[in-house]
């Protein structure tokens, strides 16, 4: 795809991964002065007030931002563009509920319920983007203050004997009753359910899983690309983004990532219309208390989880 | 012995945070060149052959 904008533009792409979403920030971070790269894509807006309060980007307003819903467009001075978005929710394994005659969860509430009794896996904040996703959820659902807080919640999901492993990979591919595990709900992403068909070893005509998607059960994932602070080469930062913009990489961004594209008059695949859920109305919060509250989210989570 | 690994901590630590802080882009990144700097998720190939 991005042969595309090669043969276009004149210029190479050289990609430079640096970890997930977090690392890739702290080291821009660190490195700001005499920065690796000129666009840096992939912070989202978990991280997006750590890498905005430390002048990580040079604004630039691409034309292609008339065309992006203004709920996505989160920097009023356009220090990033706003590129794919994904929701993060509770996926659950169709065939396990079926043959155990267990109904589907219909809210954040149904999975602290004696039936979900250990069949449950998270990831830890601390160290996983989905789980600070879905505890982020947990904060826009419950709130800090009244008689029953994210905390409470949480504590009655820790009663309700959840597991809680480091990584998306792990609660995925080995504790998710799919690859074998022994919990039949898990924390994913929306887009999870055509991800499964496609990558199914044998075809499948149903997806296997599905995604809770109910109002304030899903928290929303923004990604952003920015021109990265003191970038050696600006104008061909910008060339990229507008690229990043145009409806060829749109385009592809549903099958080559599993996120949604941020332009709604892209086409998408089949495959997502029939299986990708797009979250009724997900979890929100705004990306400066996300800031200014994380550590303390995360410390209050481990007390109550944890310890 | 426990400052001593304490100033072998320090030492290793600020060769870290320098070191990085001083790696600057690719050396091979030319004028023509956009370095993307990404999360390792990132999937959009340069090319359908693999790369460049």
């Amino acid at each position: 795809m991005l042969a595309a904008f090669e043969e276009e533009s004149g210029l190479r792409v050289e990609i430079l991964p640096l970890g997930d979403a977090g690392s890739l920030v702290n080291q821009a971070i660190l490195s700001r002065a005499n920065p690796l790269g000129d666009v840096l894509f992939g912070v989202d807006n978990t991280f997006l007030g750590r890498a905005l309060e430390n002048d990580l980007f040079e604004p630039y307003t691409s034309p292609a931002l008339e065309a992006v819903p203004e709920e996505l467009r989160l920097d009023p001075e356009n220090r990033v563009a706003p590129i794919a978005f994904g929701d993060v929710c509770v996926n659950y394994d169709l065939e396990y509920l079926a043959e155990n005659d267990l109904p589907a969860p219909d809210s954040l509430e149904a999975l602290t319920d004696e039936v979900y009794r250990g069949l449950l896996v998270v990831q830890n904040p601390a160290a996983s983007s989905p789980g600070l996703a879905f505890l982020m959820a947990t904060v826009a659902a419950f709130g800090e203050e009244g008689d029953y807080t994210y905390l409470d919640y949480w504590a009655d999901l820790r009663d309700n004997e959840v597991l809680v492993v480091d990584g998306w990979e792990s609660a995925y591919y080995t504790e998710f009753t799919r690859y074998g595990g022994a919990y039949p709900l898990v924390i994913s992403y929306a887009s999870s359910p055509p991800a499964e068909i496609i990558f199914a070893e044998a075809p499948l005509d149903e997806a296997p899983t599905a995604a809770l998607v109910a109002g304030g059960t899903c928290f929303r994932q923004i990604e952003f690309a920015g021109v990265l602070a003191n970038a050696q080469n600006p104008e061909g930062a910008q060339q990229l983004i507008d690229f990043m913009l145009s409806e060829p990489f749109q385009t592809d961004l549903p099958l080559q990532m599993f996120v949604f594209p941020v332009l709604s008059e892209v086409e998408l695949p089949e495959v997502f219309v029939e299986y990708a859920q797009v979250a009724e109305s997900p979890a929100t919060l705004p990306f400066e208390e996300i800031n200014d509250q994380r550590e303390e989210w995360i410390e209050a989570w481990t007390d109550v989880v944890l310890r | 012995m426990h400052f001593a690994r304490f100033c072998l901590l320090v030492a290793i630590m600020s060769w870290v945070v320098l070191g990085v802080g001083s790696l600057g882009r690719p050396a091979q990144a030319q004028d023509d060149t956009v370095v993307l700097l990404t999360h390792d998720s990132f999937n959009i190939s340069v090319s359908s052959a693999g790369g460049f």
